[in-house]
């Protein structure tokens, strides 16, 4: 946990509204792609991440960083959020309306060339092989219980289990590979 | 458990994914309670998952953010859990404790790389002060050999006496039959031209054999070649280099043994 952002949620719990707007420009975007993820209306989307930037700002204080970082938490948020709405009988409503796959589809082509700049990241998602990415985007960007995930992939419990610890090893091990010594202590206590 | 048993549970990982049931929950907190490091596990693992995320980012329409910022200007936060605020004190303690930390490395790096350099410098000019003494001593050594050699009663000065052409010129041989050495002393000799250079020569059964080249500028004895057959010295000057036979219009000086 950085020791900036230790000083951000105390700030946010103090109730300094600045912070959330820092914490938006920070996260916002890949917030909003998760949730558009799941959705995958713009405007549907629109009012599940305003929903949750409140939910955050009213219930800062319930954050427990000894649980996890800030950002987790924040996107726990956002998705139960965004799959409240996607039960809501709105939702089913407007979804018949909808042309929902291009919709993703676009947005998705949309993200990539968006983040092209980022250094490493399109080399990120072709390193991690597809049956990990699945699991991984079902649980972590659509909330699915690994119960669900066996049953919409076919396999068994053990092999849902196995693959998460996989995928996150390798994830690790990217996300380290692209940031030497220096970057990673510096970033320890700097960023 | 220890902890390498519950890392071999893969329950941290489904913790960080928050798919773990509220017993297994418990027991993860547990752990982190008493394994502090592996709270880092935690964070590392969340980290690696949010910088997959941003991958699927999506700048939301502008307005989105003012639309937010607006609301929460009319509603409060809700009091912070009682938990937090001890965790808070904690942390701020344990993060002025690694800044300090920090500092501390940093400075003791540098004095330790300031002390490095300073001990190579030392070291430096420790071995350059060693080299001078070490060929101070070789010259010491040299003038006592050369000391050593003129005070043995065996060695015989010769005075090389000027030619004719050459009256004023002068030159010391010292000759040692028993040592089998012989020394030459340029104190006479006019300096020689650039290109040319002295060369002292053996008069060995009526055949003049060259037993030196000599270095006008060197002040000290020369070593030459010592002959016992020799019946005469004989210095010439010759191109630099030297010759093989003499040059007898420009022999100097010379004498008989």
């Amino acid at each position: 946990m950085s020791s900036i952002n230790q000083h951000l949620i105390h700030r946010l719990q103090s109730g300094d509204q600045s912070v959330l707007s820092i914490l938006y420009d920070k996260y916002g975007d890949t917030l909003y792609g998760i949730v558009l993820r799941i959705v995958e209306q713009d405007d549907l989307a629109q009012d599940v991440l305003q929903e949750s930037f409140i939910k955050i700002w009213k219930n800062a204080g319930r954050y427990d960083a000894t649980q996890g970082t800030l950002f987790t938490w924040m996107l726990n948020i956002c998705r139960n959020t965004a799959i409240d709405k996607t039960r809501s009988a709105y939702f089913r409503h407007k979804q018949k309306i909808h042309a929902v796959d291009k919709t993703l589809n676009n947005h998705r082509h949309f993200a990539y060339e968006q983040n092209t700049d980022q250094i490493g990241l399109d080399e990120e998602v072709k390193n991690l092989e597809e049956k990990y990415r699945t699991v991984i985007d079902l649980i972590y960007f659509r909330g699915f219980t690994q119960k669900e995930v066996t049953q919409q992939l076919n396999i068994p419990l053990g092999t849902v289990k196995s693959r998460i610890r996989i995928a996150l090893r390798e994830l690790r091990k990217q996300f380290l590979s692209d940031r030497s010594p220096l970057v990673i202590m510096l970033s320890l206590y700097f960023t | 458990m220890n902890k390498e048993q519950f890392l071999n549970t893969g329950l941290l990982e489904q913790y960080a994914l928050g798919l773990t049931d509220a017993e297994e929950s418990e027991a993860v907190e547990q752990h982190l309670e008493q394994f502090p490091e592996l709270r880092d596990e935690l964070y590392a693992m969340q980290e690696a998952l949010e910088n997959y995320a941003k991958q699927y980012a999506i700048s939301p329409p502008d307005g989105v953010k003012q639309q937010i910022m607006h609301k929460v200007e009319d509603t409060a936060p809700q009091p912070r859990a009682g938990r937090r605020a001890s965790y808070t004190s904690g942390m701020t303690w344990s993060k002025w404790l690694s800044y300090a930390a920090l500092i501390a490395l940093t400075l003791g790096y540098l004095y330790q790389s300031n002390r490095y350099k300073q001990t190579r410098q030392e070291l430096r000019s420790t071995q350059v002060s060693l080299n001078s003494c070490e060929s101070q001593n070789q010259s010491l050594q040299d003038s006592r050999r050369i000391y050593a050699f003129i005070s043995d009663t065996n060695t015989q000065p010769i005075t090389l006496k000027g030619t004719p052409f050459h009256a004023d010129a002068s030159a010391i041989v010292y000759w040692n039959e028993d040592r089998k050495q012989g020394y030459f002393f340029a104190s006479g000799l006019p300096e020689p031209p650039a290109d040319k250079q002295y060369q002292i020569w053996a008069d060995v059964e009526n055949e003049m054999i060259s037993i030196g080249l000599l270095d006008y500028q060197t002040k000290d004895l020369q070593a030459i070649q010592y002959i016992a057959e020799a019946t005469s010295l004989n210095i010439t000057l010759e191109p630099k280099g030297g010759s093989k036979t003499p040059t007898v219009s420009n022999l100097y000086v010379n004498a008989k043994i």
